[in-house]
């Protein structure tokens, strides 16, 4: 067996586990849901380290590829959530979008995005690995915002989530910086790419100082969260898309 | 009048809704650039001045507002940090270094984040650009002297899916100026310094020669200051909400 083959194999069992999670929560089996959530995420983390090894050798930036690194990153914040809050209560909130990215990753062509002379730098899976892990704090942020808007107990960890998904988002500017200084010369392009990540910068950068605004509380602040996740999907789906001709070695490889 | 205009510069109200508006004026920028490629993307290559020149027309509105809310942006806080560090300062013998360190931290920040701004006001319009392309065995006249391409060594990468298998490439150079010859090498990623130019590989994707090498040789003193004052303040960003974290969980 390839190891493409073993990454895809792994990653549909990850997303059965998942699938399983949200049917046990819905009959309210929480237990079950819980073991089979650890379940999918093992599975998928096979399927992510296995990435990387996709076109017989080894090179890291599928591991941390968008469509398929989200879900993790999100099924891992969740399981994070679970265990250091210990508000049980988020579990069946933060299952719904780890189950709606992995069916995502599930319907979209698989393969990997091929390696070039210029990505054969550490900075580069650093860039691509922090702001995915930014792009989920954000996204888990915004969707934990929404029960706290419309629930009367809603949790307040929106909050935390967006602040992280901040300090993660600017280290892979950081580390974006120094793989395009090397690579190109220069830390920052005219790109429609590297204005759109700044421009997500701000928003969040805007966000964070809003708690030092007495008028700015956590109801405003939630409703700010929820609308940012607007420009991230936006930005990050627009260059997945454009980066699908690109890809190799899965059904349109 | 003057301290109603301090306040006005210094408020963090300010500071939120200029990042909002440089957000969307981003956004919009982004859209140009994607749909105006022929326009926005020789500004890579040349400084706005220059490029203004010859492609200014009403489609670069955004860039004029982008550089005015920037600018407010680094002067509110620049305002924001002083008014910060001026209430601050005082207090630094009334408590322990690493609480005075935390304290100081977010001022720091700033101060890190106007660093990496005026390092892109410096990129934008200073500094210089030029793209060669090169074969080994070439002698190229440069500013610094010539430049003479010992040596180009490519490596490949050994699988079939790939329909550009080029992994590496190490290129030998003779820098010549008028007292001496500095051998130095260069491959993708690893660029060399030279007399205040740095050196870096690149390969043109247009092209269909088999192994279109070029060298950007560049001259920007913004650089270093944008890649400085960014990687201090994420630094610093990620210590602070981590010791913020621990705190609060003492507490």
């Amino acid at each position: 067996m390839s190891n493409a083959e073993i990454s895809l194999i792994s990653f549909y069992l990850a997303f059965g586990g998942y699938l399983v999670t949200f049917f046990s929560c819905l009959l309210k089996k929480e237990r079950v849901a819980e073991v089979f959530f650890v379940v999918g995420l093992v599975s998928h983390t096979v399927s992510q380290i296995t990435r990387g090894w996709y076109l017989g050798f080894f090179f890291a930036n599928p591991m941390f590829n968008e469509i398929s690194f989200l879900p993790w990153c999100l099924a891992f914040l969740g399981l994070l959530l679970l265990r250091f809050k210990e508000d049980i209560r988020l579990f069946s909130h933060i299952l719904i979008p780890v189950f709606l990215f992995a069916l995502i990753a599930l319907l979209y062509p698989k393969g990997v995005l091929p390696p070039f002379a210029k990505n054969q730098s550490v900075f580069s899976p650093l860039f691509f690995g922090s702001e995915v892990l930014a792009h989920a704090c954000f996204v888990l942020g915004a969707w934990v915002a929404v029960f706290y808007v419309t629930q009367k107990n809603g949790s307040r960890i929106f909050n935390d989530l967006v602040i992280w998904g901040f300090v993660f988002y600017s280290l892979s500017q950081v580390s974006g910086a120094i793989w395009a200084y090397l690579g190109w010369g220069s830390p920052f392009h005219w790109a429609d790419r590297h204005l759109g990540s700044a421009a997500i910068w701000c928003y969040y950068a805007a966000y964070i100082h809003l708690s030092f605004v007495a008028k700015w509380d956590l109801r405003r602040r939630a409703g700010v969260a929820i609308a940012g996740i607007v420009l991230v999907l936006v930005f990050t789906f627009q260059y997945q898309l454009s980066e699908l001709v690109l890809m190799i070695g899965g059904k349109n490889g | 009048m003057v301290k109603a205009l301090w306040r006005f510069l210094a408020s963090v109200n300010l500071s939120i809704y200029l990042l909002f508006l440089i957000a969307l004026n981003l956004t919009i920028g982004a859209y140009y650039i994607k749909y105006y490629p022929d326009i926005f993307r020789p500004l890579n290559q040349m400084l706005f001045q220059e490029w203004f020149k010859i492609f200014g027309d009403g489609k670069s509105w955004w860039i004029f507002s982008l550089f005015f809310l920037l600018i407010f942006l680094g002067i509110n806080t620049g305002a924001c940090t002083l008014e910060r560090l001026a209430g601050l300062w005082p207090k630094r013998r009334g408590s322990a270094f690493g609480q005075f360190f935390l304290k100081l931290s977010p001022s720091l920040m700033h101060i890190f984040f106007l660093i990496a701004l005026f390092g892109h006001a410096l990129s934008v319009f200073t500094g210089t650009q030029k793209v060669i392309p090169i074969k080994a065995g070439d002698i190229i006249s440069v500013e610094l002297g010539t430049m003479e391409v010992k040596e180009v060594r490519p490596t490949f990468w050994n699988n079939p899916l790939l329909k550009n298998p080029l992994r590496q490439c190490e290129v030998a150079l003779d820098l010549k100026t008028a007292s001496q010859i500095y051998p130095k090498e260069i491959s993708f990623l690893h660029p060399c310094w030279f007399q205040g130019w740095s050196l870096h590989l690149d390969v043109d994707q247009k092209s269909k020669e088999q192994l279109p090498l070029r060298i950007i040789m560049k001259k920007d003193p913004g650089s270093r200051l944008i890649l400085l004052g960014g990687a201090f303040m994420s630094v610093l960003m990620l210590w602070y909400f981590f010791q913020l974290n621990s705190n609060n969980k003492k507490d």
